[in-house]
């Protein structure tokens, strides 16, 4: 190489320094004006969101899940041979586990329906359940029958029965039964459905309600909801009530979700991958769009947000070594239950006070001075 | 010209204004209070109670009523001045009374307002334009001491003065925590609220409301500066009504303060509306012997010097204030400090058996465990609760323990009570609350860089 060359080497690789470093400032002064976000329309953008991309696409397919759920039961209804049993008790199951992508959108909609209770009221009642079949009088929707219906109550039906013979116990009666209750199932779940993806919530909810962050706006019913779901429902109703915790000890097998078949631990794990979902903004459609984790980012808080997803990745680690059937594990070792109790109090606190004080979130809508 | 300050003589009209505003302003809470279904969600729904005194019981759902009618009907007799001194002294007891059932409801502005209608008990503000002047005429005086007024300027300046004093920590004035969670939460907020987000904006915010608490009262004191300084009262009062969920406190400071303006003013206000309304009332010779100053002079001495001391008690008290709230309240420190916590409680029967993790809301409200998760003496008043509750499931001697993870200005949320401690062993007193654990500040936050 000539000096010349060698010379002409040497600046170019300086010009060509000198635009990289000046790129890199352009660059900077671009991320610093991006961080200075309109919050009110990354709130709004949040709402639409989990709207749009995970909570209305999770009802629309509950919806198919209730109709073919209900199909199946009337095909075993008219013709109660093996094959059929197994797709039924297959679409329950499955529905089952779809169902705990859409429960916990605790609010609006969903609590006006009463649509948890309809679906999914345990323990179950297997007497009043034999009851209905054998008298024929009840009735369907009532508050007095919400354990003897939904999906716990198929539960009953469809897993309880001897494996040696399972097709024998089904009278006609008890066909019938079955197919009121998927039927019961399917409309509820209709209604649900149109409310939220027909109905005026979504407007308002994604619109004026979506800026702010007091208690009734998207923001503040989302995670006060989805607050609430996940204390009352998922670790109390799934894990601590079963695991003796709200009784002095004295260990609840019969309280578990699914008592009949044997994948309540699924259902559990399903519900908390609905949850971290949730946070993460992983849409059920192609979509994407920011999420509650990048709004933590957005208001300079990056320890908290990964600390959820930590937290999220010890918790469903400790739920994946549980037997299938949690009332199996609690025979086994209630211990180990115990220990996904306590990792899913780490997440109540982290979404209950962390993450709301530093959003702003209010809890209730009292006067306050700051205390 | 009555060289002895406190019983100079100025006209009644500023003190009058007061009585009218005051008055108006606590009827209208009262009703406000009722329009929200409060009285039942905050005093009659929920089945236990923070009380500060357990002597002070529950009056039961009539009484409760009852209370809320005497303050309302007695906030119309300070407004309209009749019976004015029993309406005055009604209004301080009802209204004191229905605080004092649970420490979840304190507000720093209803201690202000206690104290306010005491102080209301003891001045001449019926002496004009007041059904009391029509109804017994020679109650009328158209000058009193300047020591009245004086004294309500005295409670307002204590309120700002204090609640400057307090923003004079690192937190606020060096992070400009917690206002920089608060504000970009508010960024939807019209004409101001674009401006939330930008991150200098906390600092600017907390830094002007410091000064404004510690130097307004003497910019409304000293004539030249006092328009100016109204007008910026009524827009920092107007701001925070904007931003924040403070109810009517904004309003009672704004109209409270009317009463740095000066007499003469007030007089000439007052005669406009005199007329306006057609109130004539006959002019009595003024008696000698009527100030009740050199009387009480004592007893407001003490008065004045309790409310100077009360904000500084947390100084006897080791750890860091924010977090252990050994004398936060009755402080001025108003809108402080970002703190929300999840606090559990176990119980256990005294041979560490019968493990039972407590559901809060099977004994509390959603408010009432918002507030106890954060402020240790309702911890361990709660903790003492339970324990009394499990003694009669057949507990014997019930251990109580409790998990408390509390975030306070954006730190990541850290332990507030020691898990291992029987809190059922605990005395509730005065004593420092050795188990509480110590505060990290610099937990899930930047340091503040040290010069």
């Amino acid at each position: 190489m000539g000096y010349s060359k060698f010379i002409n080497m040497k600046y170019s690789l300086l010009a060509l320094m000198v635009c990289f470093l000046i790129s890199c400032g352009e660059k900077t002064e671009t991320v610093s004006t991006d961080e200075m976000i309109d919050l009110a329309e990354l709130r709004q953008e949040i709402a639409i969101h989990i709207t749009n991309d995970l909570i209305l696409p999770a009802f629309q397919e509950l919806n198919r899940k209730a109709a073919s759920l209900n199909q199946a039961a009337v095909n075993f209804q008219q013709e109660a041979n093996q094959d059929n049993l197994i797709t039924l008790r297959a679409e329950h199951q499955e529905f089952w586990n779809i169902w705990q992508k859409t429960s916990l959108y605790y609010f609006g909609p969903s609590v006006n329906n009463g649509l948890r209770a309809g679906l999914n009221t345990y323990p179950t009642d297997a007497d009043k359940i034999e009851n209905n079949i054998a008298t024929g009088t009840y009735q369907i929707g009532s508050l007095g029958n919400q354990d003897a219906e939904g999906l716990p109550a198929l539960d009953y039906l469809l897993n309880s029965i001897e494996e040696i013979s399972p097709l024998a116990d089904f009278s006609e009666a008890r066909l019938d039964y079955i197919q009121v209750l998927t039927s019961a199932i399917q409309t509820k779940v209709s209604a649900s459905n149109d409310d939220w993806n027909k109905g005026v919530f979504v407007q308002q909810f994604t619109g004026t309600d979506a800026t702010g962050t007091d208690v009734g706006s998207a923001l503040g019913l989302i995670v006060n909801g989805i607050d609430l779901h996940f204390q009352r429902f998922v670790r109390d109703g799934k894990v601590a009530i079963p695991a003796g915790l709200r009784s002095a000890g004295v260990v609840r097998p019969q309280s578990v979700e699914v008592l009949y078949g044997n994948y309540s631990t699924a259902l559990l794990r399903n519900a908390l991958k609905a949850y971290q979902d949730y946070f993460n903004g992983t849409s059920l459609t192609r979509n994407d769009g920011p999420s509650i984790l990048e709004y933590l980012r957005k208001i300079d808080q990056p320890d908290l947000a990964d600390q959820i997803n930590t937290h999220f990745t010890i918790l469903l680690e400790k739920v994946d070594r549980l037997d299938p059937s949690i009332a199996q594990q609690i025979e086994i070792d209630n211990e180990a239950l115990i220990e996904v109790f306590l990792s899913m109090q780490d997440l109540v606190a982290i979404f209950k006070s962390d993450m709301a004080s530093v959003m702003g979130i209010s809890i209730t809508n009292q006067d306050n001075d700051g205390d | 010209m009555n060289r002895y300050y406190p019983t100079q003589l100025i006209p009644t009209a500023p003190l009058v204004h007061f009585r009218i505003l005051f008055g108006l302003m606590m009827a209208l809470s009262m009703v406000r209070f009722y329009h929200h279904g409060w009285i039942e969600s905050l005093y009659i729904e929920p089945v236990y109670f923070f009380s500060y005194f357990e002597s002070l019981a529950h009056p039961g759902t009539t009484g409760i009523y009852l209370l809320f009618l005497t303050a309302f009907l007695s906030a119309l007799g300070i407004m309209l001045g009749l019976f004015y001194r029993w309406s005055a002294g009604l209004f301080f007891l009802s209204f004191t009374y229905i605080e004092l059932i649970d420490k979840t409801n304190y507000l720093n502005h209803y201690y202000f307002v206690s104290l306010v209608a005491f102080v209301l008990i003891f001045l001449p503000a019926h002496r004009d334009f007041s059904l009391d002047t029509l109804r017994r005429p020679q109650l009328k005086r158209t000058t009193i001491h300047r020591w009245t007024t004086d004294l309500i300027k005295f409670q307002l300046a204590l309120v700002y003065i204090f609640a400057g004093i307090a923003k004079l920590n690192p937190d606020w004035l060096f992070r400009a925590m917690p206002l920089k969670l608060w504000l970009p939460a508010q960024s939807h907020v019209p004409i101001i609220g674009p401006f939330l987000s930008y991150d200098i904006t906390p600092f600017i915010f907390s830094w002007s409301g410091a000064i404004y608490d510690l130097f307004i009262v003497f910019f409304l004191l000293y004539r030249p500066t006092r328009w100016l300084a109204y007008l910026a009262v009524v827009g920092f009062h107007i701001a925070t009504a904007m931003l924040f969920q403070i109810g009517i406190f904004p309003y009672v400071m704004i109209i409270s303060t009317l009463i740095f303006f000066s007499p003469a003013i007030h007089e000439k206000v007052l005669n406009k509306i005199k007329k306006w309304t057609g109130f004539i009332s006959a002019n009595y010779p003024m008696t000698k012997n009527w100030g009740s100053w050199q009387k009480m002079k004592p007893f407001w001495m003490v008065f004045i010097i309790v409310q100077l001391i009360l904000p500084l008690r947390f100084l006897a008290y080791p750890g860091h204030l924010f977090w252990t709230e050994q004398g936060y309240r009755f402080s001025w420190r108003v809108m402080l400090m970002e703190k929300a916590g999840y606090t559990t409680f176990t119980i256990s029967d005294e041979m560490g058996k019968k493990t039972e993790w407590v559901n809060n809301r099977d004994y509390l409200t959603a408010q009432q465990e918002k507030m106890m998760s954060t402020q240790p003496d309702m911890i361990l008043q709660f903790a003492h609760h339970l324990a009394e509750t499990y003694k009669n499931k057949g507990y014997q001697n019930p251990i109580v323990r409790c998990q408390s993870r509390v975030t306070l200005n954006g730190t990541l949320s850290q332990p507030l009570v020691d898990p291992t401690v029987n809190l059922a062993a605990v005395n509730r007193d005065w004593k420092h609350k050795s188990w509480l654990l110590p505060f990290d500040p610099d937990f899930g936050r930047k340091s503040i860089p040290k010069k």
